[in-house]
């Protein structure tokens, strides 16, 4: 009986081992994944935060060598056997009556010991959520560069700005409201520095997807009666000549160039995103009738230079 | 220590057959007593710890509280001799120990027989030891210490189980010896008898005012007593309760610890350590357990340790008390 006890307390003690191993895994795996998001925020190499993982494995292998004491674990785990393992463990070389006794009922007591009762199963749980909490906030960041937001959470107008232009970029056209109302209409928040940025009131050309001329409606697209959101046609000069210069928010947009007494000329940006060979875009292509007004603008250019 | 392998097979079996039966016995000795002494059940206990554990107490407690009542119960209880000494100052050590009397013989020859002294039983109430004189109180120690008793060139064996309670009454201390603390050291527990409860004394008020004498019935023997204190010895004690016993112990020395030099002007010896473990051995025996706790060594350190303990001159003038220091010193350990 006494030998059979020995076993089992050392039964007990790798079993208790392997747990220990398993809750130092699951720390080491979410103390990982919490330096992963850090180094994500970063943007550091996500290969760093196994540097603190690696400190906490040392550090907690090594203070559970120091404190082996795995009847007392035992006992910590079991309350019902508080006290009684230890006398029992300690006494296990004296053979009388009440040792005896004391032996059998404890390994009594510990064949009904189950490993489970040395888990802390609700902790695991937590940590196993926090895993995936912690995977998760992973891959958001990844996707999300937090920086620049937080770089720009108070600066609202150029956030939104952002955001549009980052649209804009990615073939997103904005909508008007419904009943047609410019949701930028007067805004609040356009400053008097952003009309003189854009050469003109609040309001101007909408955007709006490319539906083509209007008939009797002026032509262009998205324009309406009301004032322009991109402000008047702004002139640049060319040869001492003003020369109107709308831009089109649409997608490759329309540079519309045109002499204050000549008629409107359009000429078509090239998309840089859909560029092909100048012999397969049609777009590309400049019509005879612009070749002079290009070809004396490059030429002033060159003049100048 | 003695194992099962120094014991013959009788003697294990007869062991097997007490321990297996120790729980109902306390018990029934508690049953016992009651008929004759309401309440104390304290006193009680710490009265067979002493026993079980083979040494003596001191009891103290004002007159007419039921110390010579308890004593003479729990002898009968345990059909163990009952001898009581009243300590006076003319107390001789010979009326302690006992003396070479001059004897006739049938044929007229005159020779010396020893005549026993009240020493000679099994359970002796030295009632008030302080007003003895040195001489006889160091001859009943010297008894207790040895369990024997020598004179001239003759040695004389006490019966086991041998066990003094010796009682101190803490009024009238005029004209008293109180025993040094040295020979305090040699009894395991001082054991403090209250006065009883309001519900206790209506019992006490019954029972002695009756028709009837309260009469009670032998529940050990003396070899059932001697066995349990074989088995007292043979309780298990982990290394951490000894060295908490050990830490309690050290910790009324002014040297080890702060709080001893605050109170106390000398702290309790090794006896004490040895002393407590002994007690909660008996004590976790007494309660049917097979092991000692660490609550078994708290409960027995106040009588354990109460009159090991001297309190300094700054403790003594704020009137403060041996048993709040040690429960300072157990909150510390």
């Amino acid at each position: 009986m006494r030998e059979d006890f020995i076993k089992k307390v050392a039964e007990a003690g790798r079993v208790l081992w392997g747990i220990k191993l398993f809750e130092l895994a699951m720390n080491a795996i979410v103390c990982f994944l919490f330096f992963a998001v850090i180094m994500t925020i970063a943007h550091w190499s996500i290969y760093l935060s196994l540097i603190p993982t690696v400190l906490y494995v040392v550090i907690a292998l090594s203070k559970r060598a120091l404190q082996s004491d795995v009847v007392g674990t035992i006992e910590k785990k079991t309350g019902r056997l508080q006290e009684r393992l230890k006398t029992a463990y300690d006494n296990k070389n004296k053979e009388n009556i009440i040792v005896s006794s004391l032996i059998s009922d404890v390994s009594g007591e510990m064949d009904n010991m189950e490993a489970s009762s040395f888990m802390n199963q609700r902790r695991v749980s937590y940590k196993v959520v926090a895993s995936i909490a912690l995977i998760f906030l992973i891959l958001v960041l990844t996707v999300i560069d937090l920086r620049w937001i937080l770089a720009n959470t108070f600066d609202f107008d150029m956030m939104m700005r952002s955001i549009t232009n980052a649209m804009k970029e990615r073939g997103i056209q904005y909508e008007r409201a419904v009943g047609g109302e410019d949701r930028w209409e007067g805004s609040n928040l356009t400053t008097e520095s952003e009309k003189e940025k854009l050469g003109a009131e609040p309001g101007g050309e909408r955007p709006g997807f490319q539906m083509g001329p209007i008939p009797g409606g002026g032509g262009g697209v998205g324009s309406d009666d009301r004032a322009d959101i991109y402000g008047k046609a702004s002139s640049a000069a060319i040869e001492g000549e003003n020369v109107d210069f709308n831009l089109r928010p649409d997608y490759g947009g329309e540079v519309e160039i045109k002499n204050d007494n000549e008629d409107e000329q359009q000429v078509n940006a090239i998309n840089p995103e859909g560029v092909e060979s100048a012999d397969t875009c049609d777009e590309c292509a400049i019509g005879p009738e612009h070749e002079d007004l290009v070809k004396r603008y490059f030429e002033k250019i060159l003049g100048e230079v | 220590m003695m194992t099962e392998k120094e014991l013959t097979n009788e003697e294990v079996e007869r062991l097997k057959e007490v321990y297996a039966s120790l729980g109902d016995t306390y018990k029934r000795i508690l049953t016992e007593v009651k008929k004759v002494v309401a309440g104390q059940e304290e006193v009680i206990e710490q009265i067979l710890i002493a026993i079980y554990t083979d040494n003596h107490a001191l009891l103290e407690g004002f007159p007419g509280l039921g110390k010579t009542l308890i004593v003479r119960t729990i002898a009968d209880i345990m059909d163990l001799k009952f001898r009581r000494l009243q300590c006076t100052p003319d107390l001789m050590p010979s009326d302690v120990t006992g003396t070479h009397v001059i004897e006739e013989t049938e044929d007229k020859k005159k020779e010396f027989r020893f005549e026993e002294g009240p020493v000679f039983t099994n359970i002796l109430l030295a009632d008030e030891i302080n007003r003895a004189t040195p001489k006889a109180q160091s001859a009943l120690l010297e008894a207790m210490q040895e369990r024997q008793v020598t004179t001239g060139t003759t040695t004389f064996k006490l019966d086991k189980p041998f066990f003094v309670l010796a009682t101190q009454n803490p009024i009238e201390m005029e004209g008293t010896y109180p025993l040094p603390e040295a020979q305090v050291d040699r009894f395991l527990m001082k054991i403090l008898v209250k006065y009883p409860g309001k519900a206790e004394e209506i019992s006490i008020v019954d029972l002695y005012t009756g028709e009837k004498t309260p009469q009670t019935n032998r529940v050990i023997t003396k070899d059932q007593v001697m066995n349990v204190q074989k088995l007292t010895r043979m309780m298990p004690v982990s290394n951490e309760v000894k060295e908490y016993a050990v830490n309690i112990a050290r910790s009324t020395r002014p040297e080890e610890s702060k709080k001893a030099k605050s109170f106390l002007e000398y702290g309790a010896s090794p006896r004490a350590s040895i002393g407590l473990i002994l007690a909660a051995k008996a004590r976790a025996l007494i309660n049917g357990r097979n092991y000692v706790s660490k609550e078994d060594i708290a409960k027995v350190a106040y009588p354990v340790l109460r009159h090991r303990l001297i309190l300094n001159f700054e403790s003594e003038r704020k009137g403060v008390v041996v048993d709040d220091v040690i429960t300072e010193i157990l909150k510390e350990a």
